[in-house]
């Protein structure tokens, strides 16, 4: 990239089930603390970038009421109705082309007002789908998986086994919602079936959430307390649910390509050091271990079961506890961000994963992950 | 949160079937479910890509046109499929009604998967690569409905 930008603050809401605070405060929150991290003043953001989306808030227009408690207001700034890692590619965008050298970038969501699993059912096409009451993002989910598990010969068990990992890794992460000590794959198989083969312990969260990072370009960056910098970034949109193969994330791999190309990255299972992933259901993370090239088509399977991912293994994957963990919608990727930056600044507390240099982030927006962003961050 | 029964409440309805979709899709449908009461179910090719959209669809992701109307079968095959608690808009509470038998199928000569409730087929025997056929009324009424349900071929 022309001018290298980084992440130079970052926060993140306490994940709630349901929170004791409007959206707005929440949103205000995560700003001032982002902002105080970054050691800056409202005055230094040149552009804000928001994510949040009117389904989920039962309004439309939503978006307006978040322009104050970002910090945009009277100030150059715009929207996005996708994931915060979305939000975050604008404002990167906004920063290289020169005019902005600090922008502000936030998502929320609050899952406390709307039935869980519902919004996905306003995003079917409403000629065919939505009309037809077969889909929610559980059952496209359970489809998704069904057709992985399939193609590849993937267990119920190696999908418990990330739910398990991600929720006990959860337990070393004082903002997420749902951790469980010691977490087996026996206790996820014991949990509740939602839609075959798709369990409790294995979808996300309802969760209530904000999480805001702050972007830098040139001196402001170099300055900075703390960064870790952009180094590559990719993005595909896949076609809908029912036009592709449900039993691989073809945009995800064709982002993680872009991505890596820019950040001259060429063999990802050695060059990153850990991965936060968007995974909405444990099964996803088994596909992206793939798509990003951390092991071989059909062998995330194989790749969970060998501990790689583990904390303590050779590529740690959501050491936050991922999605699974707590999935704010609008803000899951960009908390992946976040917490891929916190391994690199060496500031993820008790999560924190020793000599950490390069890091993946990834985000996903629509049913069966239709579209994907992956990010890497390195440190000096 | 404690004040939370305290939130006004404006009586009425929000009717979500009063959404009127004007798009192409409408006149293709039209055409679509025409067909559907003589048991017959149409597919839409792309010139270019030759890609079978079922249902029909307006635009292919080639940046194409697809128009021609071609036949395709009423059987096909299970490319995956979930067994669901019964419920249709939203919320996982597994609501009235038995649970239901959710499958993706490849209708012979379609390049796109239509979602299907499949009928009286043993669980333990659903599988990726079952053969399934649509499951007709004796008088199909040109409707969403006449393709909403499938049987073991």
């Amino acid at each position: 990239m022309e001018r290298e930008v980084a992440i130079i603050g970052y926060a993140q809401t306490p994940y709630e089930e349901d929170a004791d605070a409007s959206r707005e405060i929440l949103v205000l929150r995560a700003a001032r603390e982002a902002l105080a991290s970054a050691g800056l003043s409202r005055d230094d953001i040149g552009t804000v970038i928001t994510a949040n989306n009117d389904y989920l808030d039962g309004r439309t227009i939503s978006n307006m009421r978040l322009v104050e408690p970002s910090g945009a207001c009277l100030k150059d700034e715009s929207k996005v109705e996708m994931d915060g890692a979305y939000a975050a590619l604008y404002a990167l965008m906004r920063l290289l082309s020169g005019f902005h050298d600090v922008a502000m970038v936030i998502g929320e969501s609050q899952a406390s007002v709307y039935p869980t699993y519902a919004p996905g059912v306003m995003t079917l096409d409403p000629t065919w789908d939505r009309q037809r009451g077969l889909l929610n993002e559980v059952s496209a989910a359970a489809l998704q998986a069904r057709s992985y598990m399939n193609t590849y010969g993937i267990s119920e068990e190696q999908i418990a086994a990330v739910a398990a990992k991600n929720l006990g890794n959860a337990v070393k992460n004082p903002l997420a919602l749902r951790a469980v000590p010691g977490a087996t794959v026996e206790q996820v198989m014991g949990s509740r079936m939602l839609c075959s083969p798709i369990r409790e312990m294995c979808a996300w969260p309802a969760t209530d959430g904000a999480c805001a990072i702050v972007l830098a370009a040139g001196d402001v960056a170099r300055k900075a307390n703390r960064a870790a910098w952009i180094r590559g970034v990719g993005f595909y949109h896949d076609s809908y649910l029912t036009e592709r193969p449900l039993d691989k994330m073809t945009s995800l791999k064709m982002a993680a390509d872009k991505c890596y190309a820019m950040a001259g990255i060429e063999h990802p299972e050695v060059e990153i050091d850990l991965a936060e992933i968007s995974e909405l259901f444990a099964h996803e993370e088994l596909m992206a271990y793939e798509a990003l090239g951390f092991c071989a088509e059909g062998k995330g399977g194989e790749f969970i079961d060998s501990g790689a991912t583990r904390m303590d293994g050779i590529l740690p994957v959501n050491p936050s506890g991922g999605v699974l963990a707590a999935n704010a919608v609008c803000a899951a990727g960009l908390a992946r961000l976040a917490e891929a930056a916190m391994q690199i600044t060496g500031e993820a507390g008790d999560h924190q994963v020793k000599g950490v240099k390069t890091a993946l982030a990834h985000g996903q927006t629509g049913l069966c992950a239709q579209e994907n962003i992956v990010y890497v961050l390195g440190g000096e | 949160m404690e004040y939370k029964d305290e939130t006004t409440s404006i009586s009425g309805s929000w009717n979500l079937g009063q959404w009127h979709w004007k798009h192409e899709t409408a006149v293709l449908m039209q055409h679509f479910l025409a067909s559907l009461k003589d048991k017959k179910v149409l597919g839409l090719k792309c010139p270019e890509c030759g890609l079978v959209y079922c249902p029909p669809k307006p635009y292919c992701s080639c940046l194409s046109i697809p128009e021609e109307w071609v036949e395709i079968s009423d059987e096909g095959v299970v490319t995956t499929f979930t067994f669901s608690g019964s419920w249709s808009y939203g919320g996982m509470e597994e609501g009235a009604g038995t649970p239901r038998i959710i499958v993706g199928v490849m209708l012979d000569g379609s390049n796109t998967e239509m979602l299907s409730q499949l009928e009286d087929a043993d669980r333990d025997h659903v599988d990726v690569g079952m053969r399934v056929k649509v499951k007709w009324a004796d008088e199909p009424q040109g409707t969403i409905e006449d393709v909403m349900h499938s049987l073991p071929a």
